[in-house]
């Protein structure tokens, strides 16, 4: 049903209708906040890529030739979106200090506050495209194949970004968890 | 941590915490923005836009040849439909009223049409907008029109230019305003004009304006004007405009990005620049 609501409000939105756009907008921001907020890491970068693909995805709307795929395609403008403000904001200003992203516990609170910044702090280590295979994959739960075909690459680089960054994180988590493991045995 | 747990469990309940609502501001900001921006018409196979590179260069001359035609055609020379957003002409703007003292503001955020004040590294200035659209960046002293490609950085303080803009290398400039607008003329991958003296807030000033070449040997998100992670062209599309200038014996540049040669658009940059006036 949501996707036939999306259809229609992409008809009328094709027609030029601002209205029809703006339903649709808020009927997929949130989502397009949480994939960006997950790839860039700071919730004000994110607020920039999305409204700049919100504003791209109205300008180039004529151009989807099927309205039932307005959300992937979208998500395509976003993860470019998110390219895009990663790379400004290293090459314009390198002083500028991230802010942590608020955590906002989720169902499956399994974690620690020390897991949190370990993930964290080896998250920001990976790559920003690394990242946007990962959110796609762990978060929206899309198989390898269709994170590729979400946001136009190759399944094999889709595989092969989400093969290293997935190492890089158990990584930290294995060296975090030896760590540990010594300290205990040294107090024991 | 302290137990050995499934890595993969780990990011994903990692990945499900953060942030999930988008303000209301930025829906707000989207709707005004789409009711002054044109919809592209399609002409040819659908391709996902690039946000730094909306077009191969090749497809965007065709779009904008087809649309002059096109526009030709239906309106006369009035044209409207492809290419780049139409700005309200700025002559068609009513003059400002005399208006109160203007609103301090943090950097980020929207811009209010009209006077807007800001302070960077010290420096209090302002400037005016006469049309909406404008937002202050994340990064202090830059503001953007969306879609992406026009964008103003105010107050840079380089001291060197780019000798290969694709390497990163640079060449130090010499101290005084002609030295620095001299160099922008000599960057490598560039068509500069001549320096042509104007001023900025009432101060002399030298403003160069440039284009990048269609032939330059790297990414435009990798041709460094002033040197590594400094900044870059949006597009080989894009025309640089560069005010320099000297405030209180220290010497500054205003850097502005223009997409395309939207003869508007620029005028609306070079609007803005001119506006400026300091405390």
């Amino acid at each position: 049903l949501e996707g036939r609501v999306h259809a229609t409000l992409v008809d009328r939105a094709k027609q030029g209708d601002a209205e029809a756009f703006d339903s649709l907008a808020r009927s997929v921001g949130d989502r397009c906040m949480a994939i960006a907020v997950r790839i860039l890491r700071d919730a004000d970068l994110a607020e920039d890529a999305v409204q700049g693909a919100l504003i791209t995805a109205w300008r180039e709307l004529r151009a989807l030739r099927n309205p039932d795929l307005f959300e992937p395609w979208l998500h395509r403008i976003l993860t470019n979106a998110c390219y895009a403000e990663a790379r400004r904001r290293r090459r314009w200003s390198e002083g500028i200090r991230l802010l942590p992203v608020e955590p906002v516990h989720g169902p499956d609170d399994i974690l620690t506050v020390d897991d949190r910044d370990l993930l964290e702090r080896a998250f920001r280590r990976l790559t920003v495209e690394q990242r946007t295979v990962l959110v796609f994959h762990h978060y929206l739960g899309l198989s390898v194949s269709e994170v590729a075909d979400r946001i136009g690459i190759p399944v094999g680089t889709a595989k092969s970004r989400l093969h290293h960054a997935t190492r890089a994180l158990r990584a930290s988590v294995d060296a975090d968890a030896r760590a540990s493991s010594t300290s205990q045995e040294r107090m024991a | 941590m302290t137990k050995s747990r499934d890595p993969d469990r780990l990011i994903r309940a990692f990945l499900a915490e953060g942030q999930t609502d988008l303000p209301d501001q930025i829906y707000d900001a989207v709707r005004d923005q789409i009711e002054r921006t044109n919809q592209r018409v399609v002409i040819g196979p659908w391709r996902t836009p690039d946000m730094n590179r909306f077009f191969a260069l090749g497809a965007a001359a065709a779009v904008v040849v087809l649309g002059v035609f096109i526009g030709l055609q239906l309106f006369g020379g009035n044209i409207g439909g492809p290419g780049p957003p139409v700005q309200p002409s700025p002559t068609a703007t009513p003059p400002p009223s005399p208006s109160p003292a203007p609103t301090p503001q943090a950097w980020a955020g929207p811009i209010q049409v009209g006077r807007n004040e800001a302070t960077i590294s010290g420096i209090r200035f302002s400037f005016r907008i006469s049309s909406p659209g404008w937002v202050r960046t994340r990064w202090e002293g830059m503001i953007n029109l969306f879609p992406p490609g026009n964008w103003i950085g105010f107050l840079n303080s380089f001291d060197s230019v780019s000798s290969d803009p694709c390497a990163g290398t640079t060449t130090a400039v010499g101290p005084s305003v002609a030295d620095m607008a001299d160099a922008l003329t000599t960057i490598p991958g560039t068509e500069a004009e001549a320096p042509v003296d104007t001023t900025v807030g009432g101060l002399p000033a030298k403003l160069v304006v440039f284009t990048i070449n269609d032939d330059i040997d790297c990414d435009p998100s990798s041709f460094w004007i002033y040197g590594p992670d400094s900044a870059y062209p949006n597009s080989v599309n894009s025309t640089i405009r560069t005010w320099v200038f000297e405030l209180d014996g220290s010497r500054y540049s205003i850097h502005s990005n223009q997409e395309g040669t939207d003869a508007e658009q620029a005028q609306e940059i070079t609007e803005i620049v001119e506006s400026v006036q300091f405390e």
